[in-house]
């Protein structure tokens, strides 16, 4: 999808404008990182760097050597992970009214999930080992 | 499980965090703040009253007239919602399920605002729910 989409942190001292490509689609992650970070329960849309517009107070947290993540400075809203050698955004599809009904991509990290979390469906997912084979860099596990 | 204290610790672990849950469940609260703020959803369980303690870079805001919402203020993790209104919930910390491996073995029972889940997704099981009127009427506000 190219059609231009907005979005906003809770305190809306943040906005995020994705006017470039983007799957409005979410993928699911369970590894401990993304759990520690979101609460339980972490989605996040993939939209092409040279689209998204960022405005406002961003901290910026670099979770390992090739990723960061992003929050409001102001209220700690969630706003992207990013590996900072892609050249597209992860993010975070609460802030975008726009995509919510859009269905999972993928879930991937299953076997690491909280025994309670399953999310429904018959879309594409990937245990740790797999994921971890496709993707030589990933931002990992366990700590 | 339950009546046991768990330790956890947010992404970074610049801040550790205990607390006794009240009860073996947690929930997760799909009204529109706690979606703006996670990106996602608010997954947490209810502390036992005087059991939560946090060390470390706390960041906190009140986000309504009723509540405040912490986060680690270096690496953004999401670590509790608690309401600060005078009544019955006064001082009620709802920790981030997510800090604690597996949740401290916590089940996750019941959905907040499940009317306002983004139609993307779903939790398998039929878990409990509660609309955002159910809520309201239990609680006299969201967010």
């Amino acid at each position: 999808m190219s059609d231009t989409i907005q979005g906003r942190c809770l305190c809306g001292a943040v906005t995020i404008r994705v006017a470039g490509h983007h799957d409005p689609r979410p993928g699911a992650c369970h590894c401990r990182m993304c759990q520690r970070w979101s609460g339980g329960l972490f989605l996040c849309f993939e939209a092409d760097a040279g689209g998204v517009t960022i405005e406002g107070p961003v901290t910026r947290y670099a979770s390992s050597e090739f990723a960061e993540r992003a929050f409001c400075s102001t209220c700690g809203s969630h706003l992207w992970m990013r590996d900072l050698n892609a050249s597209s955004y992860e993010l975070m599809p609460g802030l975008f009214d726009a995509v919510l009904q859009a269905p999972l991509r993928s879930e991937v990290y299953v076997d690491r999930a909280m025994a309670s979390v399953q999310l429904a469906g018959d879309h594409p997912t990937a245990t740790a080992e797999v994921y971890e084979a496709k993707n030589a860099h990933v931002e990992g596990e366990t700590r | 499980m339950a009546e046991s204290k768990l330790d956890g610790s947010c992404l970074c672990g610049a801040v550790r965090v205990t607390a006794t849950p009240l009860g073996d469940s947690m929930h997760v609260c799909h009204c529109d703040m706690c979606r703006a703020w996670t990106g996602t959803a608010l997954m947490s369980f209810k502390a036992d009253p005087g059991t939560f303690e946090a060390t470390g870079p706390v960041r906190k805001r009140a986000t309504s007239d009723w509540a405040e919402r912490a986060w680690c203020d270096e690496c953004g993790s999401s670590l509790y919602y608690r309401v600060t209104a005078p009544g019955p919930h006064f001082d009620m910390h709802h920790v981030a399920s997510g800090l604690f491996a597996d949740a401290g073995g916590l089940t996750l029972n019941n959905e907040l605002f499940v009317d306002k889940r983004p139609g993307g997704y779903r939790f398998a099981g039929d878990l409990p729910g509660m609309t955002q009127a159910e809520v309201e009427a239990l609680f006299g506000g969201d967010g």
